[in-house]
């Protein structure tokens, strides 16, 4: 039997533009990314959906690990998410949901998702997010987004990534419904007219306090204990904390100008320009320090990077005042449905 | 061994390519061929580990790191005379 939410290609899935270059981050978190790649093959524009990124947080030993809310998705597309209950083993759901046209976001292990051969496929058990779209029971594939694409898997891997063995004692995988039955196909004014009335809320949302100053004094502090521990350790701490700035500050920018191309009102689109410069900033400062630190923990040695994080720190400032700013004058008509 | 040779080896050895290094197009798209950002870390340090260089601030992107000419043309720029 073979049941599909979705009729997708693997081998002609063409990724969307923020999954490509230029970009500097080619993948950002799997969440969102699986989230854009999933919308793109709905024919709609992930752009809209990426406001929440501007106010992400510093946490201490991490980056938030940024998702676009379930109240935009619903909002700007009619895409609507919820936790499913799994009482019952995950193909099932699958088989179930599927049929009726539902998609099913699912916990993970990438040691069976064979799209990861370059890092954790076969080498270390890593719970990621993947959407099932297309699942043939009889050929025991699955057809599913993860990362940055749309692929395919088969045999073993579809036999432990629906954990059709007994697993005695193992906890269910956390999984969500997604429903696409409803969806919007609003025109871009329209996208960015609501995407605007969104971005005046996680204006609101941002930190009271910068953000990077906070993580670059903590940088400074943790940089001998990096050292200490080593490489593995530090591609880790760089997942959780330079990864989801950068790649946020990237997605950032890409929405604000993506909201500037539809502004109506020039000035209040020039604070936008200015907000987005800032958070590129952020991004490829973020992207060159990743290779810098690994080399600062490796050869441990302590790089001098006081002009630098003073460049970071007034970038983020220079993007909440902007956008506190054009806040303070939101567009016209903001409000959605 | 050519400088193009090592690099070959060493994204043989940390690159975690999809492909064959050592057949691999030199302008070929090493993220094309499942080269990881994790991976790009291990391949510069070894990179700079073999070669006896430290690529300065401007040459650490993405694009330095995207082919074997690429990363070539980077090497040649810094190594000693």
């Amino acid at each position: 039997m073979r049941v599909r939410a979705l009729e997708i290609d693997a081998s002609r899935h063409v990724r969307h533009a923020t999954h490509q270059p230029p970009s500097v981050w080619l993948e950002k978190n799997c969440y969102v990314d699986v989230c854009i790649e999933l919308l793109h093959a709905l024919g709609r524009e992930p752009l809209a959906m990426l406001g929440g990124t501007i106010a992400i947080d510093f946490e201490g030993d991490q980056w938030s690990f940024y998702k676009p809310s379930h109240d935009d998705l619903q909002r700007l597309y009619g895409v609507e998410v919820g936790e499913m209950t799994c009482w019952r083993p995950l193909l099932d759901h699958a088989i179930e949901q599927l049929g009726a046209g539902k998609l099913i976001a699912t916990e993970a292990d990438a040691w069976w998702l064979p799209d990861t051969s370059g890092t954790d496929y076969r080498r270390n058990h890593v719970k990621t997010t993947i959407v099932i779209a297309d699942v043939d029971t009889e050929a025991r594939r699955l057809g599913y987004f993860h990362n940055a694409g749309y692929f395919e898997l088969d045999g073993e891997d579809f036999e432990n990534t629906f954990r059709t063995r007994d697993e005695p004692g193992a906890l269910p995988l956390y999984a969500e419904l997604v429903r696409i039955d409803r969806l919007r196909d609003a025109d871009a004014a329209t996208l960015a007219m609501q995407a605007a009335g969104m971005l005046v809320r996680h204006v609101a949302r941002m930190p009271a306090t910068n953000p990077v100053a906070r993580f670059t004094a903590r940088f400074s502090r943790e940089l001998p204990d990096l050292q200490a521990r080593g490489l593995e350790h530090y591609h880790a701490w760089a997942f959780a904390t330079l990864r989801q700035l950068g790649s946020s500050a990237e997605l950032a920018a890409m929405h604000l100008r993506w909201l500037h191309g539809h502004a109506a009102d020039a000035h209040a689109g020039m604070h936008l320009a200015t907000a987005a410069d800032a958070f590129e900033i952020l991004s490829t400062g973020a992207q060159a320090f990743i290779l810098k630190a690994a080399r600062a923990v490796n050869a441990k040695r302590t790089p001098d990077t006081e002009a630098l994080f003073a460049t970071w720190i007034d970038a983020w400032q220079h993007a909440h005042d902007a956008l506190a700013t054009w806040a303070a004058s939101p567009p016209t008509s903001p409000t959605t449905p | 061994m050519s400088t193009t040779q090592r690099i070959r080896t060493i994204l043989a050895e940390y690159g975690r390519l999809d492909a064959d290094a050592s057949a691999l197009d030199e302008n070929a798209d090493l993220y094309q061929a499942g080269m990881t950002s994790h991976a790009s870390v291990n391949v510069m340090l070894a990179l700079e580990g073999a070669f006896d260089i430290e690529f300065p601030d401007h040459l650490l992107k993405r694009s330095v790191f995207e082919s074997i000419a690429a990363i070539r043309d980077a090497v040649d720029s810094l190594a000693p005379q």
